[in-house]
């Protein structure tokens, strides 16, 4: 995909049906409620058409979405106010929507940020610890100490309902 | 995968239909509205690279123009000449097209006019016999003028009766009429090619009709004192239409 073209209609509406699942994800991880994951999502995309980064495969251009969606999530945590925010105080609407918060998407939510989008990578998308590091571009050791300081807060919070196969 | 579990439970994390329609909408109306203003950028840009192109040619037009008009490389350049009264009277480049007949379809006699006559038809004109006593055409039959042809002050004058041919040359191109003191004022000027030495003679000429006549005049000169030419011309037609119509009648074949 050429930098100096810009994407067609077509082309950034099936960008958005591959990954608006992952990129809404790694949102909510960080705003933890639906309002301000649904604005991260579409910052994210602005950036997308906005940057148009030329971006080699279906693979290249997730990366490119997680890593600059977590960059906006980030940004936008930068308010004192969202600092001091708490899960609890999403609940309810949370639970008018389809989604069904669970224990363990709160002990994830609940972690650190810098370990959010790691967990999410490793657990979920199942990519290893090199695969991550590509991602977020950050070196491996730093994503494996992630991986390691995260696992061992879920552990804590969730016993050994955690666990590697 | 490593963990069920977890995949399980990020699997519940998902925008509902209404936020994900509204969404893809937004980023869609966010694409076209930044396809509108890429275009915009890309031609400012484009348009910022060839403003010092385009700066040069218009300076480079711009000063070809100047001094191709101070030199009439394209033959459009007018001469204007204000006269005493405020009006302006505009040569514009003709060229000669051809010749009018001068043939007439009875008998005519000529004679040469004394300087009482020439007075009689050109008051305004001092000195009018200096350059000798003209001949004029008259009709055979009842002894009217139907024209004369005269030189004053390098100035020729024609005058002929009002539906005759004041000169032989027919002249083509951008003529301007200006109303002196009331009279239609026809005015231009040709230019010959160069001649043994490079020199160009430039003709202005002024054509009028006053009563029963028609007057031309022309002064032809170097071109290159197109001004002078033109002003000297302006100075003696206003003279001339100042003092009103020659009157043709007053003289007769005897």
């Amino acid at each position: 995909m050429s930098n100096s073209l810009l994407r067609t209609d077509k082309e950034i509406e099936e960008i958005y049906e591959r990954h608006r699942m992952t990129v809404y994800r790694v949102c909510f991880a960080y705003m933890k409620n639906p309002m301000d994951a649904e604005d991260a999502v579409q910052e994210t995309f602005f950036r997308l058409i906005s940057k148009n980064p030329k971006l080699e495969s279906e693979e290249h251009e997730k990366a490119w979405l997680i890593r600059t969606a977590t960059n906006i999530c980030k940004d936008g945590l930068k308010n004192w106010w969202r600092r001091n925010e708490n899960i609890d105080d999403h609940l309810e609407l949370q639970t008018e929507d389809t989604m069904k918060i669970d224990d363990v998407f709160q002990a994830v939510m609940a972690l650190p940020d810098k370990y959010k989008t790691v967990i999410y990578l490793y657990y979920y998308e199942g990519y290893d610890s090199a695969e991550i590091a590509g991602i977020l571009k950050k070196p491996k050791s730093t994503v494996r100490n992630h991986l390691h300081e995260a696992r061992k807060l879920l552990k804590e919070r969730l016993g050994e309902y955690i666990y590697e196969e | 995968m490593k963990n069920e579990k977890i995949i399980a439970s990020w699997n519940r994390i998902l925008p509902d239909e209404t936020a994900d329609e509204r969404m893809r909408s937004r980023i869609m109306e966010y694409q076209h509205s930044y396809q509108g203003k890429a275009r915009v950028i890309t031609m400012t840009k484009t348009m910022k690279k060839l403003i010092p192109i385009a700066a040069c040619f218009v300076l480079v037009v711009a000063a070809a123009a100047f001094i191709g008009i101070r030199n009439n490389w394209f033959g459009l350049k007018k001469y204007t000449v204000t006269l005493d009264n405020g009006d302006i009277l505009v040569y514009g480049k003709g060229s000669p097209q051809g010749e009018a007949s001068y043939a007439y379809d009875y008998e005519v006699k000529d004679r040469a006019l004394t300087a009482n006559e020439l007075h009689t038809l050109f008051p305004s004109i001092e000195n009018i016999e200096e350059n000798g006593l003209p001949y004029a055409t008259f009709k055979a039959d009842t002894g009217e003028l139907l024209r004369l042809e005269m030189i004053v002050d390098d100035i020729h004058i024609h005058v002929a009766r009002a539906g005759l041919p004041a000169t032989d040359t027919i002249i083509v191109g951008e003529q301007s009429i200006t109303n002196i003191k009331g009279t239609a004022v026809k005015t231009g000027y040709f230019v010959t090619d160069a001649n043994s030495k490079g020199i160009r003679t430039a003709i202005f000429f002024a054509e009028y009709d006053m009563n029963d006549a028609t007057i031309y005049t022309e002064l032809a000169g170097n071109e290159k004192d197109s001004k002078q030419l033109s002003e000297k011309l302006s100075d003696t037609l206003y003279g001339m239409i100042g003092s009103g119509a020659p009157d043709i009648s007053a003289v007769e074949y005897e």
